[in-house]
């Protein structure tokens, strides 16, 4: 092909992410009538970092899976703000704000040092996963130990539990011998990470996850193309970014679909105990807020809008 | 010159150096940094480089093995490998290769309480080859039989090995945990064989112990408490969810310094000796870690194994032939790659294959993950040997990886057992 | 020639301390772990806090490996070398090439050390700045390179390394 591009991500072909690169890679190829060849490496065989984006810019691959959100430093805006959308319950209605969010505000764009955004992933939100009882009320969580994302940490806490942050090979061992009481992961998880087979109840407390920019071009890679072939990849973003969520709504399900096959007990969870619970998380929000503040960025502009949007 | 020449030409130079005494961590870092720089440029090999050693740096799992070691360099300064192995020599010495046998047997043991082949190697590689020595066992057979039994770290559970083809394919980790229990039993027969058929034919190679009276042999197990207790600390421990595996080397140096405390075996001077030795033993197999890491970039962006794969899976082979070819790419790729760099960069292309050729899921992934154990004790690039050269540092590279010649038979028919009989593997997931 | 020897000799105690505490350390963290979670106390911070702690306990044990000379090589063809200057002088032209990928590893660390710490990367949960860990990985990948260079530099010279027994361990 004219133009050959190596692409990297941490998933493979299997999971939801993987199969919509595969369709897009598909696309791309047929819609630049071969003219574009896009070569992917999966399971993190060329880019191995969590957030992958250093290593897009400095064209360790020309294009990327990359995921700001798990980056240790730096990309404030991307990094920090999927915390604000603590409560949401709805994925696309996340994503509707978020979108908002990118047009409004350049700063988003300018952190990634010039990579061309190719798509945008929004995280279906976790819910807990319990081994010996499922959770109704706030009080359920004392003294249980939980892995759970960095951001989440703080809720449990305010709640009596212990959030703990380990590797995700570790986890399916603890949970089955009981060193973890539970996780808060999506139903995905349940059959991609095996853990219908190490817990027993599935507990529909909402933990949203923002979303991302979440395939990106390398810049220098971006600007070889010709101007026709750039539109290609500009008219698919929206394509990607709707081809990932549904894919993922519908790994979801099956993964829903595989619990209750496996035996896991499902249960809802009262609104107002999520609403309490989910209180929890507003300092932590605030004071990131104001520390995006601190370094010259919107951050409580931000926050009061992601939080009117919930409320409406 | 394209990437793949450039790939072969990297491979070239880095056994050329390797082979003119150049540490093997740095012909491989080297050579991996300024081929990755031909491939893609300097700035992405500067910015890859960093990635990857600080993520090595900080890897929980990877992090272990200093524990690992430094509980192993205890055991060893305590006396109590040495006492391990008298009790071997007692009541398998008599046998022609029975140190040997029962090393096997240990790694067997061993991994039942850790996830990794080269914490299984770096430990056993501490205990058991001073031993082996002491009773004038052959190099190659003595070195082959710990690199080989590392092996049982990913295939008895718990296994990291398991766990990551569990999440690159969405394969059940309880059935995978469970798929590898006949294996790596069936493979430690055939192991034990293998050493038994080495020494019908070179009798010197683990030459007969005296003989022992059974009053000897009985009074020996009084000196095997310190090794039950630990074990049985740790094992405990896992079972019944006081921590996890990875902690597990943590746990299992405090405990032989307890132990050994206790029963006064250790002195100030030897506890102070084991954890410098433990801090240079961490140091030499970091050494080849970053190396190996960085050449795995290299090799990876060379599109070397894209070639090779896309050659499996665009001709239109019968499904038993593809399978052979995917396992014989494995075994080719493990001569140079690293073990978890070869399962994350060609399971996602082979799975959807094989699975949609009507082959399991469950048996493919042992499979796999045979052939990862296998190539980490082939030559050239053999992390196993690389690690059980880094605590047993006077035994020539070459006599190692000859003695790994006869396991690696005995792993290739074991591999052909499990396709020929796939019920070995999937009696127990299925129960 | 000597005083360089003194003087590596003095980092190499202070390397040793150094690399001894972090994995003393990493050891106690992770059994601390185990009680704590035993005793349901709540430690949210063991695995920031033990990747940190990885950190100096990896790259000083390579900085105290390379200067008790310990470095896993394939002998096998050198050693046909019956003269004794010529093999030694290819022993310490490999080490010397051998140390640009640590050259290497240095420049990408020292470079990854100024950027995050300009963006003052903290260790999540725990909230401890990451840039003096990242600092302490670069220091000893530098004298990796000067111990290297060193040993490179004498065998060059016709002078003996010696087989791992170069620099003692550190008597109290
Ligand atoms: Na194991
Ligand atoms: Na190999």
């Amino acid at each position: 092909a004219e133009f050959n591009l190596t692409y990297s991500t941490t998933y493979s072909p299997t999971h939801p992410y993987g199969q919509a690169d595969e369709q897009w890679i598909a696309r791309i190829h047929e819609q630049t009538d071969g003219r574009v060849n896009i070569t992917p490496f999966w399971g993190g065989a060329l880019i191995n970092s969590r957030e992958g984006i250093d290593e897009l810019n400095a064209g360790v691959a020309d294009i990327a899976y990359i995921a700001p959100i798990y980056a240790s430093s730096g990309y404030d805006l991307n990094r920090l703000t999927p915390q604000f959308f603590y409560g949401y319950e709805d994925a696309l209605e996340v994503l509707q704000v978020y979108m908002q969010l990118w047009d409004e505000y350049p700063q988003f764009a300018e952190e990634l040092e010039g990579a061309q955004v190719l798509g945008y992933n929004v995280g279906t939100p976790m819910h807990l996963m319990l081994r010996n009882r499922p959770f109704n009320q706030i009080s359920d969580l004392q003294g249980l130990r939980i892995r759970s994302a960095v951001d989440f940490i703080g809720a449990l806490t305010a709640a009596g539990a212990e959030g703990v942050t380990m590797p995700m090979t570790d986890t399916y061992p603890s949970l089955q011998r009981g060193v973890l009481d539970g996780v808060i992961a999506p139903y995905e998880a349940l059959r991609s990470l095996s853990f219908a087979e190490v817990i027993n109840y599935y507990s529909e407390l909402p933990h949203s996850r923002g979303a991302y920019p979440s395939r990106a071009m390398n810049a220098q890679a971006w600007a070889r193309l010709p101007e026709d072939i750039q539109q290609v990849f500009l008219d698919n973003v929206q394509w990607l970014t709707e081809t990932t969520y549904l894919l993922s709504q519908e790994s979801e399900e099956a993964g829903r679909a595989y619990g209750e096959a496996q035996g896991v007990q499902f249960n809802t969870v009262d609104e107002d105990v999520i609403a309490e619970y989910s209180s929890a998380f507003e300092p932590a929000a605030r004071q990131t807020a104001e520390r995006l503040d601190a370094a010259g960025l919107p951050g409580t502009e931000i926050l009061e809008k992601v939080r009117a949007e919930h409320a409406n | 010159m394209s990437s793949v020449a450039i790939g072969f030409a990297g491979l070239a130079v880095v056994f050329t150096l390797i082979g003119m005494g150049m540490p093997l961590g740095f012909a491989m870092g080297l050579i991996g940094f300024a081929g990755f720089t031909m491939l893609v440029s300097f700035d992405a090999a500067i910015v890859r480089i960093g990635v990857t050693t600080f993520n090595l740096a900080t890897n929980h799992a990877i992090g272990t093995i200093p524990l690992f070691l430094f509980m192993a360099h205890l055991l060893f300064a305590a006396g109590i490998g040495k006492d391990m192995y008298d009790f071997f020599a007692k009541w398998m010495g008599r046998r022609r290769g029975g140190l040997a046998m029962a090393t096997v047997g240990a790694s067997a043991g061993f991994a039942s309480v850790n996830a990794s082949s080269l914490a299984t190697t770096a430990t056993m590689g501490l205990v058991a080859l001073p031993e082996m020595r002491k009773h004038n066992y052959n190099l190659s057979l003595a070195s082959g039989s710990i690199v080989a039994g590392g092996g049982f770290g990913a295939l008895i559970p718990p296994s990291g090995m398991f766990i990551i083809y569990g999440i690159l394919t969405e394969t059940s980790i309880g059935k995978m945990f469970a798929a590898g229990i006949i294996p790596g039993i069936t493979l430690a027969i055939m192991y034990v064989a293998a050493i038994a058929i080495w020494c019908r034919i070179d009798p010197d190679a683990g030459p007969r112990g005296p003989r022992y009276t059974f009053r000897d042999k009985m009074r020996s197990f009084s000196k095997t408490g310190e090794v039950i207790a630990l074990f049985t600390l740790v094992m405990g421990g896992i079972v019944l969810g006081w921590f996890t595996p990875t902690e597990a080397g943590a746990i299992g140096a405090l405990g032989a310094i307890v132990i050994s405390v206790a029963r006064r075996r250790l002195t100030l001077a030897s506890a102070r000796q084991a954890i410098y030795a433990t801090l240079k033993t961490t140091g030499m197999i970091f050494g080849i870690l970053f190396g190996a890491m960085v050449f795995n970039s290299f090799i990876t962006a060379s599109t070397i194994p894209h070639h090779i794969v896309g050659f499996v899976t665009e001709g239109q082979f019968p499904p038993l032939a593809v399978l052979l070819m995917v396992l014989a790419v494995y075994f080719i790729l493990g001569m140079v790659l690293d073990a978890s760099a070869m399962m994350t960069l060609t399971v996602p292309l082979f799975f959807p294959l094989i699975t949609s050729l009507g082959f399991d899921a469950i048996l493919f992934g042992v499979l796999v993950v045979r052939m990862t154990e296998i190539a980490l004790i082939t030559p050239p690039v053999g992390m196993n040997v690389f690690i059980l050269s880094g605590v047993a540092k006077d035994v020539p590279l070459t006599k190692m990886f000859k003695g790994t010649l006869p396991f690696v038979s005995a792993d290739l028919i074991h591999v052909a057992l499990l396709i020929s009989f796939p019920v070995l593997v999937l009696w127990l997931p299925n129960l | 020639m000597e005083t360089i020897d003194t003087i590596l000799r003095r980092v190499t105690t202070l390397v040793g301390i150094v690399g001894v505490g972090a994995i003393l350390a990493l050891m106690a963290l992770t059994v601390v772990t185990v009680v704590f979670r035993a005793l349901h106390i709540a430690f949210p911070g063991t695995y920031s806090l033990s990747e940190l702690i990885l950190i100096p306990a990896v790259s000083l044990s390579l900085a105290y490996a390379a200067m008790q000379n310990e470095h896993t090589r394939a002998t096998l063809f050198v050693d046909l070398i019956r003269n004794d200057r010529l093999r030694n002088a290819i022993h310490g032209v490999m080490l010397i090439l051998g140390s640009l990928f640590w050259v290497a590893v240095a420049w990408a660390t020292i470079r990854e050390a100024i950027r995050r710490g300009a963006q003052n990367e903290l260790s999540p949960i725990i909230n401890v700045p990451v840039a003096p860990f990242r600092w302490s990985m670069a220091a000893a990948i530098v004298l990796l390179v000067v111990v290297l260079l060193w040993q490179g530099f004498k065998l060059l010279r016709g002078k003996e390394i010696g087989e791992a027994a170069h620099f003692q361990d550190p008597k109290p």
